[in-house]
């Protein structure tokens, strides 16, 4: 839940700090970026000499104005793609408490369609849809075959890595990988009858 | 019957024990089965990377600024019409039709309230992905996938990984002449002359060699000739094959997709080349 706190207020921070900025022409090389503060007379003047108009309230010291627009955008999509993956799991834990095999097979059919609604948040992070593209290579691999229960583990693993990891590090995606491999999930078989050796 | 000891993964070996799909997979483990302790050196490695890996670099490249994947097919189809053009054009439409019958057999409303991506989206965004994977996992596991690397030749020690500059890779340095230490391939072929004098001598009795064979025996005349000389670049990948079966460890089998060349390679150092078809057939 740490990113839906942070993610947000500080590209909205970069917003505001980018509004306050003023290009000038600097060397010729290139352009100076400098902030804009207004007149910087009123900056050495006594406190006193402060007028009352422009004193500062200390909450709004520490209030950032976010653009609420954006700020709503990035919110709802993070909590639709955890809303996607907690039902994903859902799948996965019903198909490990079904005793049938047509039944888990059944279930995992649903899973398949659930995972690839994760496409629409491929934008979300490079990682991220590096993941994604994963988990549905995963799966589509195993099509023709039958889930054994150390699949759905492993894809229950990955999914939980990545609802707490949606703006993954390559670290998290390694360890995705890694728990597939283990699972014997066949990761290459987008490159299934290629001959690669020259 | 004991199990003979050891084996030593050759780099097309290394190529499809990381890349290649389940079915091979299998196939290598159950010929790995038959042994103890398995190897690979750092020359397979610098091989993998300078080969497979810079051809899965530019193809990504390729991806990532092409508009969509048709255009990545037409530069593909302007390269030079050689193996390696061939190649990756069948990498690229096998990852293309994977994907597609993903996408394909999901729902349009799926598609239309989650997807909200065209085919032709879809496709490049998980071709760029898969390529990433692919890169990325393949050099990290190289040396996981064996007990142990050898490198008596001290080749390319200080290889790295390709690092993503932004969206893309850079694969430089790619080969040993841009490392930093100067190897010991020399010394080594001075080590060993018996052994790469009696490659010399087989290959130079078959008949019709193709044209790497030629270069080869061409090159392990040059460097067996001047013994003081450092071995140029060029007649040191020449022997690629030769140094490999050398290097392996001694009494090891020499596991590998290129049979044509270590079957005699491996004949005249005592050592046995072995390839898929040592698997009994169904």
């Amino acid at each position: 839940m740490a990113q839906l706190g942070t993610a947000a207020p500080l590209q909205g921070w970069e917003e505001i700090r980018k509004a306050r900025r003023q290009e000038t022409e600097g060397n010729g090389l290139d352009k100076d970026l400098v902030v804009c503060f207004g007149d910087l007379r009123q900056l050495i003047r006594e406190p006193e000499e402060v007028m009352e108009g422009q004193k500062i309230s200390p909450e709004a010291l520490y209030s950032i104005k976010l653009p609420a627009k954006e700020v709503d955008v990035e919110t709802s999509k993070i909590l639709k793609v955890r809303a996607i993956i907690q039902d994903s799991i859902d799948c996965l834990s019903k198909a490990l408490d079904v005793e049938d095999e047509i039944e888990t097979e059944s279930v995992m059919n649903i899973f398949n369609e659930s995972v690839f609604k994760l496409t629409a948040f491929l934008k979300i992070n490079k990682n991220f849809k590096d993941a994604i593209c994963l988990i549905q290579t995963a799966v589509e691999g195993q099509i023709k075959s039958v889930y054994d229960r150390n699949k759905i583990l492993a894809l229950e693993k990955v999914l939980a890595l990545m609802k707490d990891n949606i703006l993954m590090d390559e670290e998290i995606l390694n360890e995705c990988f890694d728990i597939f491999e283990s699972a014997s999930f066949d990761i290459n078989a987008p490159l299934a009858g290629t001959e690669l050796a020259l | 019957m004991n199990k003979p000891q050891k084996v030593f993964l050759e780099t097309t070996i290394m190529i499809d024990r990381l890349c290649k799909d389940r079915e091979t997979k299998s196939k290598i483990e159950k010929i790995l089965s038959n042994y103890n302790k398995t190897y690979t050196s750092n020359y397979a490695r610098m091989e993998f990377k300078k080969g497979f890996i810079q051809n899965l670099v530019y193809l990504h490249g390729k991806v990532v600024q092409c508009k969509d994947l048709t255009d990545v097919f037409e530069a593909i189809s302007r390269l030079s019409a050689t193996p390696k053009g061939h190649l990756l054009g069948s990498i690229l439409e096998n990852i293309k039709n994977f994907y597609k019958k993903i996408y394909q057999t999901k729902p349009s409303e799926i598609i239309k309230n989650h997807g909200d991506i065209s085919l032709d989206e879809y496709l490049k965004e998980m071709a760029e992905s898969y390529l990433n994977n692919l890169i990325r996992n393949s050099w990290r596991r190289f040396d996981k996938v064996v007990d142990e690397m050898v490198n008596p030749m001290k080749c390319f020690v200080d290889i790295e990984p390709p690092r993503k500059l932004g969206r893309i890779y850079d694969n430089t340095p790619r080969s040993c002449n841009k490392s930093k230490y100067k190897c010991e391939i020399r010394k080594f072929f001075n080590d060993m002359p018996e052994s790469f004098t009696d490659i010399f001598n087989r290959l130079g009795n078959l008949h019709n060699p193709d044209t790497e064979t030629i270069n080869r025996i061409r090159s392990l005349r040059e460097i067996l000739r001047v013994r003081k000389r450092d071995i140029r670049t060029k007649d040191c990948w020449n022997c690629s094959d030769a140094i490999m079966a050398v290097e392996a460890p001694n009494d090891s089998d020499i596991f590998n997709n290129n049979q044509k060349h270590y079957i005699p390679i491996c004949e005249a150092i005592g050592k046995k080349s072995i390839g898929y078809d040592s698997l009994p057939q169904n």
